[in-house]
């Protein structure tokens, strides 16, 4: 009973160290690099490399991040250089560059031998690189969004924003030609058609051949495009029976005219009929001269409603409203466009691996 | 019982008088016409016909109240030497309201003198009625065709009439300020039978033609 306990303490122990030791691993990675950087500056340059070789060795205990090897490196190298083996210290450097094309030496910091052994290192090691896109938002008439991009010698550059998935369409080329060191190169926003990037991912794909020792080495950095500008208007519909009024008259009000017209001569001969006095007689002829009238009036309503159905007041009315429709989806295409040249490109770096070698 | 007909005369006067941005149409018509006048008074059928002339003017507002004044006249031969030939005057008021476009109710009060040499004999009736009027062939023409009830009728020199109708059918062309018509008007009276000449009849018809403009 007493020696399961001992056992089950013993591995709750273990288990609780192992948890912790990611954690410290970094942190002492971390001491370890700014001791041997102290050590360096103190001019303690042969512990420095001690520590430093320490610090990127493989069977080191710790952790070691990128930037943390980087920097390992590049003091390696720079204090190799100091003790005279310059080839190691091109060597690391070089490591260091490959890693991270934008190393760099300060004057302050660095002697000129020590740069020099960084400039043969960039001159004996070719790598691209871009920096990650900041976010940002650019009005892409009067502003344009700047990448920073580098090599690390002479080198042919082309440099271009592709929109993914698009097979070439929304692309734009930013730079095609000679470059070395570090360069901004900037984009309005407008693709190689002329039109504004629509929303969605890009690339900026930078792709250089060593003008020294024609090797290809590209960097891709991805970023998404969104747009900013006012809410468009929508235009009016298109006017449908409803709302027209009907152009011709329909059939039955050639039939109604005739009725009303001869309806007049019924009218006459009715009231001849009913009202007059039978024993009195007389006024025939004037209720016959009105119902021939009448009919006759009917008769010629009927044909001309025949022949000219047409209604040219609710003709010229229903080309008022088309026009009237037709002129204020004009101002909202206007008002529109005005909209969208004041559209405003929002740049952010994309989620996930914003940087690609 | 007096106070109905004054509410309404005055509601009718106020309306016609009520101001500002009201439309205006006032019409001026030539008439002439035929008029042919039959009366029984025990003696046998006695007509007389002849041609009349007149002048009418008409004033709307707002399609909603009308005022129509007439003046005819003319001279209606015998139709028999042994009868007297009778010159005839006219003189009528129309006022109607207009509730629908197409139909129209009216009073009426007439005057109406026949110089029967050596006698003058005057009517005066008073009476109401309504008229259809329906448009067709795009409004340039309109079927009239009204009935007036005359329950007032009083004639000088004859027993009052117990009842008198009037119609009136015709069509009234306008094209423009232009407006013309024609219509067959018919009249008639019944009077109270008599003991030695029995029921007097008398009517008078007639066909007439109106030619003028409107503003």
């Amino acid at each position: 009973m007493r020696r399961r306990a001992l056992c089950g303490l013993a591995l709750l122990a273990a288990a609780a160290l192992g948890a912790a030791r990611p954690a410290a691993a970094q942190a002492n990675t971390a001491e370890m690099l700014a001791s041997a950087v102290q050590l360096y500056e103190d001019l303690q340059v042969e512990r420095a490399v001690a520590l430093l070789r320490q610090v990127i060795s493989p069977s080191s205990p710790y952790e070691v991040s990128r930037e943390q090897r980087v920097r390992a490196y590049t003091y390696l190298g720079a204090a190799l250089a100091v003790l005279g083996q310059r080839d190691s210290a091109v060597v690391y450097l070089r490591a260091a560059i490959e890693r991270d094309p934008f190393v760099d030496m300060d004057a302050e910091s660095f002697s000129p031998a020590e740069r020099a052994a960084l400039a043969e290192a960039r001159a004996r090691t070719f790598a691209v690189a871009v920096r990650p896109v900041a976010a940002d938002t650019v009005d892409p008439r009067t502003e344009r969004l700047a990448f920073s991009l580098f090599t690390t010698h002479e080198a042919a550059v082309r440099a271009e924003v592709r929109a993914a998935g698009a097979g070439g369409a929304g692309s734009a080329v930013l730079l095609d030609g000679a470059n070395a060191g570090l360069r901004e190169v900037a984009w309005s926003g407008v693709t190689a058609d002329g039109r504004l990037a629509p929303p969605g991912r890009y690339a900026l794909v930078v792709t250089g051949r060593s003008d020294h020792t024609g090797l290809v080495d590209s960097v891709r950095v991805w970023f998404d495009v969104a747009h900013d500008r006012p809410a468009l208007e929508d235009t009016l519909p298109s006017l449908g029976p409803a709302d027209l009024l009907p152009e011709r008259h329909p059939t039955s009000v050639a039939t109604r005219d005739f009725l009303r017209g001869t309806g007049v001569a019924a009218a006459a001969l009715l009231a001849h009929t009913l009202l007059r006095d039978r024993a009195l007689g007389g006024g025939g002829r004037y209720a016959g001269t009105v119902a021939l009238v009448g009919t006759a009036a009917g008769a010629w309503a009927f044909v001309s409603r025949q022949h000219r159905r047409d209604i040219p007041a609710n003709v010229a009315e229903n080309r008022r409203r088309l026009a009237d429709r037709d002129r204020r989806n004009a101002e909202v295409a206007r008002r529109n466009a005005e909209r969208l040249a004041q559209t405003r490109l929002v740049v952010t770096p994309a989620a996930g691996a914003a940087v690609d070698r | 019982m007096r106070r109905a007909p004054l509410a309404g005369a005055l509601a009718l006067g106020l309306a016609w008088a009520a101001p500002a941005r009201a439309q205006w149409r006032v019409e001026g018509a030539a008439l002439v016409g035929r008029a042919e006048h039959r009366v029984d008074a025990g003696y046998g059928v006695a007509s007389s016909v002849g041609t009349t002339l007149g002048l009418r003017a008409t004033v709307r507002r707002d399609e909603l109240i009308e005022a129509e004044l007439k003046a005819l006249g003319g001279r209606l031969a015998a139709d028999s030497v042994a009868r007297d030939d009778r010159t005839m005057g006219e003189l009528g008021l129309r006022v109607s309201v207009l509730p629908l476009p197409w139909l129209a109710v009216h009073g009426v009060a007439e005057v109406r003198a026949y110089d029967l040499v050596p006698a003058l004999q005057r009517w005066t009736t008073l009476g109401a009625g309504a008229e259809l009027r329906l448009a067709f062939a795009d409004g340039a023409l309109r079927s009239v065709v009204g009935v007036t009830l005359l329950p007032h009728v009083a004639a000088s020199g004859v027993a009052a009439p117990d009842m008198g109708v009037a119609s009136a059918v015709g069509l009234r062309m306008t094209r423009g300020r232009l407006v013309a018509g024609l219509s067959y008007d018919v009249e008639r009276y019944a009077f109270a039978a008599d003991p030695r000449l029995g029921r007097r009849r008398e009517q008078i018809s007639g066909l007439s033609l109106s030619l003028g403009g409107a503003w």
